[in-house]
């Protein structure tokens, strides 16, 4: 929309309309005349469009007969308002008045009428000294509706008269009429355009609103995909369903490459087009479909082509709305390559610290070992030396089985030490597969796990309460739930009741319609935050003499990998552990 | 028959366009304080789309209006939609698809309808021609309801009963959707049976035709 109005008015009257405007000090509105036909023939769309400047947009037509016939505006012309007066002079001065002076018998002239009067009478068909029986049989005088237009009206006046022989008057009227009729028109014009803009803008804003819905509509789809494949599987689902293209190609870019497609999907030429992409958008050869870039940040992740519209005449909106998602897509794309990410490098994390645990835990005992082997094969070659030689003594021999009593018992302790960290390791290290579950009583369980601590437990006075209803059962692994209680009980005897001379301990099992619920509470020294921060890690212990440090690493992966729970524990110096474990049903 | 459009069906479109969602949930209660739950979908929801998607032809809302009033009709009507009736009615198997395009409000409606009036039918969600024709020919079809949103599919349509009939020549087509309304003329073009404006009417002609089977 252009900010300027024209006004189109009769050659009679552009004077007076031309000279409000100025008088209005409108910069705005330009005034272009027509020719005074009154109406023989009416104006007609075409002479209308030849007449208006090409970039004009808004038209106001002012006219009476002339505007007669023009019916409906025409597809695609300017927005046009018309407005057709009773009486041509009402656009130069107040309508009583005119109508007054007219059924008093008054002809009226404008000055620009008057300015031209020899040609105006040529032009109503009489030759000079024709006129005036005319006028004389349906006028009884001659009114000049004076706006200051002309200079010299009154000897144009007095030259009229001279031919047409009847009273002339003279009546000043000024700008004041055609000033306050134009007044009205343009400011309802402008109000118009105000009404407009503010539609416009509103419209605007709907969209723009719809666009962010609509994206956030579309985040919390793609935010449930979790992998790429999937997050792209949605992504080419949105783009059939919004554009409709006959043909669709996504491309992986990864590391700044493109990934090959399996099976080769897409044209080879759009293919290749898309592998040219440089920008973020951009239009496919033919025009009749879109390439985008999809990416996250500063890094591109994918590119995506949209061929073949089914409707590519709305392609410049459909571009509008893919770039509106883009960045949504961009970062569904991200999220499901980060979450990848986290996966493969807790995956590689966990593997680096087991291996390296488990070699420092048998380098040790396996060290031992090789020292207490290699020296008995030397005290055995020895004696064997001194044998053949016939210089073995009986304290020779003596000395060599005690020896090799003492070896091979060091050999043998330190074998079962590396025996029983692997087992520790085997258990570690939970089984992929899922084991068989069963419908079992957790009453049952608990009370077995605390039946074989019975001698431990008895030794160091510590109580163990089960609060939990015998007749809960659970579907799953028992040997799971064991475990992890076993673990904790056998945590607390080992480092929750040092240097107290009795303790308690309460586990608590219960379950809502969603999960299971395990609570273990000890009253004992509790941990520092140190320890309570890495309680969970392989291979952590305080106790270094008696503690693999493998025991709530083991529950910790038994609670999250096997059963999909969440394992919580709180703690201070002095106020005992109290570990939080809940696990879906 | 297309259903005159409600007076609600105005200020609905208002509340779709401007996403005003509480607006439009309001209106639509007020619509079925007025209106059985199907006459409301159809005297009120649908008409509003239609106008949604008159001003998106016309240049006045964006895409992304479009697809959220969508997405918030769909809503809508599940969760109004009239539960099956358990008095089945004996008839010939049938099956109702969406072809090629992701328009699956019409289908919903027409689906849901059908069942209400006692209709057993299979649910095809959406398919492309070839998977059609074999799933038809498999179920051995004997009425099949197509619905199709935009024009390229219900030229695919054409391509589908080309196929079909000729592989059984007794299956009846009933089609319908936006460019079957837009072109009186078209369901004949793509030899259908016959088209419907609404769901009642996919009701009535299923039934006249049972009558004419037995
Ligand atoms: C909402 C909408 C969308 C949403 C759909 C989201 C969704 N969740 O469903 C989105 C944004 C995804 C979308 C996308 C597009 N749309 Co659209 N969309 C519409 C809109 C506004 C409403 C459709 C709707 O749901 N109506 C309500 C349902 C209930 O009505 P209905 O389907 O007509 O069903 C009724 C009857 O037809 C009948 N019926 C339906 N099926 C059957 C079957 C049988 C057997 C019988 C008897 C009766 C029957 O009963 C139903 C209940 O009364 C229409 C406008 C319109 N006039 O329909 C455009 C419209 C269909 N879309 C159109 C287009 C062009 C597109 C796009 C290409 C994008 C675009 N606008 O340029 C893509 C293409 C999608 C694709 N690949 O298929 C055009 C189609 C023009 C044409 N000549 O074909 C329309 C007509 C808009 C327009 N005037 O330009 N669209």
């Amino acid at each position: 929309m252009t900010d300027r109005l024209a006004i189109l008015c009769c050659r009679n009257f552009v004077a007076e309309v031309g000279a409000g405007v100025t008088a209005e000090g409108w910069q705005d509105v330009d005034v272009i005349d027509f020719p005074a036909r009154c109406g023989r023939p009416p104006l007609g769309w075409d002479e209308i469009r030849a007449l208006l400047p090409a970039d004009c947009d808004q038209v106001l037509v002012l006219g009476r007969a002339c505007l007669d016939n023009l019916g409906e505006t025409p597809p695609g012309f300017p927005s046009l308002r018309r407005v057709s007066v009773r009486q041509c002079f009402h656009l130069i001065a107040g309508e009583t008045l005119v109508d007054e002076a007219i059924s008093a018998g008054s002809y009226l002239v404008t000055p620009t009428w008057l300015a031209d009067w020899r040609g105006q009478l040529q032009a109503l068909g009489f030759a000079p000294g024709q006129a005036c029986e005319m006028f004389q049989e349906f006028a009884r005088e001659l009114l000049l509706l004076d706006t200051g237009t002309v200079i010299d009206a009154g000897r144009l006046l007095a030259e009229l008269q001279e031919e047409i022989k009847l009273p002339v008057r003279r009546l000043a009227i000024g700008l004041d009429g055609v000033r306050a009729r134009l007044a009205r028109l343009v400011l309802e014009w402008r109000l118009d355009l105000a009404g407009r803009r503010c539609m416009e803008s509103h419209r605007r804003h709907a969209r723009e609103l719809a666009d962010h819905v609509a994206a956030m509509d579309l985040l919390v789809q793609l935010a449930r995909t979790q992998d790429e494949d999937a997050a792209i599987a949605q992504i080419e689902h949105l783009f059939r369903m919004l554009f409709a293209p006959g043909e669709y190609l996504y491309l992986r870019v990864e590391n700044e490459g493109v990934m090959p497609v399996h099976p080769a999907s897409g044209s080879t030429a759009l293919r290749a087009q898309l592998e040219r992409l440089d920008r973020e958008h951009a239009w496919t050869a033919d025009g009749n479909g879109f390439l985008l870039r999809i990416a996250h940040g500063d890094s591109v992740l994918g590119l995506v082509a949209v061929d073949r519209l089914a409707f590519a005449e709305y392609r410049e909106r459909y571009l509008n709305m893919a770039l509106a998602i883009n960045g949504v897509c961009g970062l569904a794309i991200e999220n499901a390559r980060n979450q990848h990410r986290l996966i493969e490098a807790e995956k590689l994390s966990a593997l680096a610290i087991v291996v390296a645990g488990v070699a420092h835990e048998i380098n040790t005992p396996l060290g031992i070992g090789l020292t207490a082997a290699s020296s008995l094969q030397d005290k055995t070659r020895d004696l064997v030396a001194r044998f053949a030689a016939r210089s073995m003594t009986q304290r020779d021999l003596d000395g060599y089985l005690k020896h090799a009593a003492e070896t091979t018992q060091l050999m043998r302790s330190n074998l079962d030490r590396i025996a029983h960290l692997t087992e520790a390791f085997r258990q570690v290290a939970i089984n992929e597969r899922p084991l068989p579950t069963t419908t079992f009583s957790v009453y049952d369980s608990l009370a077995t796990v605390r039946q074989s601590f019975a001698e431990r437990l008895a030794a160091a006075h510590v109580q163990v309460d089960i609060e939990c209803d015998p007749a809960l059962l659970i579907d799953g692994v028992a040997n799971d739930w064991s475990s992890i209680v076993a673990n904790l009980i056998g945590n607390s005897l080992q480092h929750g009741f040092k240097g107290r001379s009795h303790g308690r301990i309460h586990i608590q099992v219960s379950s809502d319609a969603k999960r299971w619920q395990l609570r273990y509470r000890d009253d004992g020294v509790g941990m520092s935050a140190d320890t309570l921060a890495r309680i969970f890690d392989p291979f952590f212990t305080t106790d270094v003499q008696n503690g693999m440090g493998l025991g709530m690493y083991l529950v910790y992966n038994l609670v999250t990998h096997r059963m999909h729970g969440t394992i919580h524990c709180d703690s201070a110096p002095d106020t005992g552990v109290n570990f939080q474990i809940d696990i879906p049903r | 028959m297309k259903k005159a459009a409600h007076p609600l069906a105005t200020p609905f479109r208002h509340a779709l366009e401007a996403l005003d969602r509480v607006t439009a949930e309001a209106v639509f209660a007020n619509a079925l304080e007025q209106l059985s739950p199907l006459q409301a979908v159809e005297q009120v929801v649908v008409p509003a789309l239609e106008a949604v998607g008159a001003a998106w032809h016309d240049g006045n809302v964006a895409l992304s209006q479009v697809y959220m009033s969508g997405r918030f009709c769909e809503e809508i009507v599940d969760r109004v939609l009239p539960p099956s009736d358990p008095d089945r009615k004996h008839q010939p198997r049938s099956a109702i698809v969406v072809l090629s395009d992701y328009h699956l409000l019409g289908k919903r409606i027409v689906y849901s309808v059908m069942r209400a009036s006692g209709f057993e039918l299979f649910d095809y969600g959406r398919m492309d021609v070839d998977e059609l024709v074999e799933r038809v020919l498999a179920d051995r079809i004997r009425v099949l309801l197509i619905s199709v949103l935009i024009l390229p599919s219900a030229l695919k349509v054409k391509e589908a009963c080309r196929r079909l009939k000729t592989a059984d020549p007794a299956l009846k087509i009933l089609v319908g959707g936006a460019p079957f309304l837009f072109d009186p003329q078209l369901w004949q073009e793509v030899g259908a049976d016959a088209t419907g404006a609404s769901a009642a009417d996919a009701v009535a002609i299923v039934e006249r035709w049972m009558g004419e089977m037995q």
